[in-house]
């Protein structure tokens, strides 16, 4: 569905992007994953048509993605990172504009208006200032004035900063729900949580680059690691840590010890270890690798440095 | 104590910080203070005069006599004023001004005063009766002209009293009557002190003339009064003599006879710089709009920055033309402005106005980084704008120095064209040099708006 091809861009010596290439296909919640500074924001500029790519192309169904092709920008929707609406008017004013803008009729803007209002909860305060809003509920109306017009593929960047975790909750359904009926939704986040519960399919981009790309599992994949085990250091003996070198790599990490052991180790061995040095379980987390450690493996770095 | 002290230099940081604030707070005032200044002389260049200086008039002298013409050469030699007494014919030949070519000249605004002497210029051997014709379209500069007239030809007169036929018909008599009498004396006088009877003879005629009575008139200032109360009959004498030897007939040979003009200068000086204050900060307010991200949504959308900037332009036009229109009824209800006499007309010089005011707002966001920037620099350029474009007091009375630049100003040609319409009464074909350089401004400044603002970094 969506194509890019090569994309570069640079601003004055900053190279934002250098050559990055993706595929998304119809129907995908494709998440796009790095830290501050990534590139990210820029490649949703690109798409959205707001910059253009000084190297490279991008499409949609083949046809070219930039500010001249006024067809496949009607196919598409961006939601903002900033809070992207005018807040001295009120939340209807604000879509009815944006609608507008979309050249949408008069009789199906306010059916839409309607609707996307009554979806995130927002139709009875339709008619106050948005500056009246608390956060989250800004965030749904920046979130439903880019679905006005039923575009073909949504970009979200980054939709939930600064929002309580009850309101990014909702956001997340929400988003889910317009996916399971076919919505293609790009999400850009620095939080792998979200793109762990949200994204089918996942880009990992640091410094302009794709570093990463697949689903959760063969991003996990590339772990030289399977699990991650942790344990305070006041228990960690010399005997126990040299049990543990045998199973994969053991680092200091603050005031604590973290094992990853390398793949087919079964777990029943860890426990037999810990029995042995007469231990107890719970001194010990046993937890699953994150994309966090894919990120720290790849580069590093862990997202949020 | 310690707590208001670690406050104030906070804010004292805050605010040496802004780099506006305090280009805003010391550069403009200090800047204004200069034009200002050399408006009013305040630096004392013009040997403590005060006042403005080389106000263009016309003189057209017909009677040709030497006093008339002591007179002109006053005039000339003046600081005051900028004396225009020939003209260039086609032929390239130049000639004297003839006072129906001083009126074409008033008309045609290349100047707004002109003095003429003809040839009813001495009544009664010794009173002098000049005709000032006047564009009175600025009352503050009228007057002031009209000051430093009386006091120019005031002195000119007294200086150039023995230029008078009738008084040298009297200094001759005077001669032949203290030859008669006089000389026997000086003769005695030279053979009692050794001195030569001509030196003698020589001093004791020039201090005749002071005895004439002039020195009681050599300071006119003297003969003003406060009122004809009859409490101080030597000065009243005086100022009813000064008055009566010298009698400038004033004729208003061009512009409506308005009711109240100086309203209405006020109004359309003040508006414009309110139009301009407006303006400048809603379109600095594109600066603001792209901090919030609303460009990106709009520019994501079927929206082009063409688009944008049209949009902008023609709501700021919008905003300008009902703000001025705005003032103008305002003015009408309070003051009784003739605004209708040529309403239609008006309207159109204040959508011409307008644009030209928003174009300048355009060009200030295309250039500025930022809200604050554009915002500092256009209360900088406004302000001087203002001082030099004739929206506070008359270009005339900058230096000429300044004067040049008054017409590189929005504020001065729109100036004008209100004054066309609304004082000198030119219908819109009279007014087409004014509304064409309103229109090249606009256009030439769009232009370069535009090319900025296609620069994708700018938003």
């Amino acid at each position: 569905m969506i194509a890019i091809e090569s994309v570069s861009k640079r601003f004055k010596r900053v190279e934002a992007l250098k050559g990055v290439s993706l595929d998304i296909e119809e129907g995908e919640f494709f998440g796009l994953l790095g830290p501050n500074g990534a590139g990210k924001s820029t490649l949703m500029n690109i798409l959205s048509g707001y910059l253009e790519a000084d190297e490279g192309s991008a499409s949609l169904d083949g046809q070219p993605l930039n500010a001249a092709n006024e067809k496949t920008r009607l196919k598409m929707g961006l939601v903002p990172q900033s809070i992207s609406l005018y807040e001295d008017l009120s939340a209807l004013q604000n879509l009815e504009i944006f609608g507008k803008l979309y050249q949408l009729p008069s009789k199906s803007l306010k059916e839409r208006m309607e609707f996307w209002l009554n979806k995130v909860q927002l139709w009875e305060r339709r008619n106050d200032k948005v500056k009246t809003f608390s956060g989250g509920m800004k965030r749904r109306v920046n979130l439903v004035s880019s679905l006005l017009h039923e575009p073909k593929i949504l970009m979200c960047d980054e939709p939930t900063v600064g929002v309580d975790p009850q309101s990014r909750n909702a956001i997340f359904e929400f988003l889910e729900e317009q996916n399971a009926v076919g919505l293609t939704i790009i999400y850009t986040t620095h939080y792998m949580e979200e793109v762990e519960r949200l994204c089918s399919r996942i880009a990992i981009i640091d410094n302009g680059e794709i570093i990463g790309l697949g689903t959760r599992e063969e991003l996990m994949a590339k772990l030289p690691f399977e699990d991650e085990v942790e344990f305070a250091k006041e228990i960690a003996r010399p005997s126990l840590l040299e049990a543990f070198r045998a199973l994969g790599e053991v680092e200091p990490i603050k005031e604590k010890y973290q094992l990853r052991v390398k793949p087919n180790i079964p777990m029943s061995r860890i426990h037999q270890i810990i029995e042995d040095e007469n231990l107890s379980h719970r001194q010990f987390q046993f937890k699953q690798p994150t994309l966090e450690a894919v990120f720290l493996s790849m580069t590093g770095r862990s997202l949020r440095e | 104590m310690n707590t208001i002290w670690v406050l104030f230099i906070k804010d004292w940081k805050l605010f040496l910080n802004d780099k506006v604030a305090v280009f805003i707070s010391y550069l403009v005032p200090a800047m204004l203070i200069f034009v200002m200044g050399n408006v009013f002389d305040i630096g004392g260049k013009k040997n403590n005069n005060v006042g403005p200086s080389g106000i263009r008039i016309a003189i057209v002298d017909t009677h040709q006599s030497r006093l008339s013409q002591a007179i002109v050469a006053d005039m000339k030699r003046s600081e005051s004023f900028r004396v225009t007494d020939t003209y260039t014919n086609e032929e390239g030949v130049e000639l004297p001004l003839t006072e129906q070519r001083a009126r074409d000249m008033i008309f045609n605004n290349r100047l707004r005063y002109a003095l003429i002497i003809d040839e009813q210029f001495i009544e009664d051997g010794f009173k002098l009766r000049m005709k000032w014709l006047i564009n009175g379209r600025n009352r503050i500069e009228t007057q002031m002209a009209e000051g430093l007239l009386q006091k120019t030809l005031f002195t000119s007169y007294f200086s150039n009293l023995t230029q008078l036929p009738s008084i040298q018909e009297y200094a001759d008599r005077m001669a032949e009557g203290f030859e008669q009498y006089g000389r026997p004396l000086a003769e005695w006088m030279a053979d009692q002190y050794d001195i030569e009877t001509e030196e003698i003879m020589e001093s004791i005629l020039s201090k005749q003339w002071l005895s004439l009575g002039v020195t009681e008139f050599s300071d006119p200032s003297d003969a003003q009064t406060e009122g004809n109360d009859g409490e101080d009959p030597g000065e009243n004498l005086g100022d009813a003599f000064l008055g009566e030897m010298l009698q400038i007939e004033q004729e208003q040979v061009f512009g409506k006879q308005v009711k109240n003009i100086m309203a209405t200068i006020s109004v359309a000086g003040y508006a414009m710089m309110f139009m301009l204050f407006a303006i400048s900060s809603a379109s600095a307010n594109l600066h603001n709009e792209r901090l919030t991200g609303i460009y990106l949504r709009l520019l994501s959308s079927p929206v082009t920055r063409s688009d944008i900037l049209w949009s902008k332009y023609i709501y700021n036009v919008s905003v300008a033309f009902s703000q001025v229109v705005f003032l103008f009824l305002v003015s009408w209800v309070i003051f009784r402005t003739d605004i209708f006499n040529s309403f239609g007309q008006l309207l159109l010089v204040c959508l011409f106005v307008s644009a030209v005011v928003t174009c300048f707002g355009m060009l200030l966001a295309a250039f500025s980084k930022n809200f604050a920037q554009a915002n500092g620099v256009g209360t900088l350029l406004i302000l001087s704008m203002s001082a030099v474009g004739g929206v506070w007091f008359p270009v005339s009375m900058l230096p000429e120095s300044v004067q040049v630049f008054s017409k590189f100003t929005i504020t001065y040609w729109s100036m004008e064209a209100f004054l066309a319409t609304l004082y000198e009464g030119k219908n819109i074909i009279e007014m087409l040099p004014i509304l064409g350089v309103l229109t090249a401004i606009t256009v030439g400044i769009t232009a370069i708006s535009m090319w900025r603002f296609k620069r994708a970094d700018l938003f």
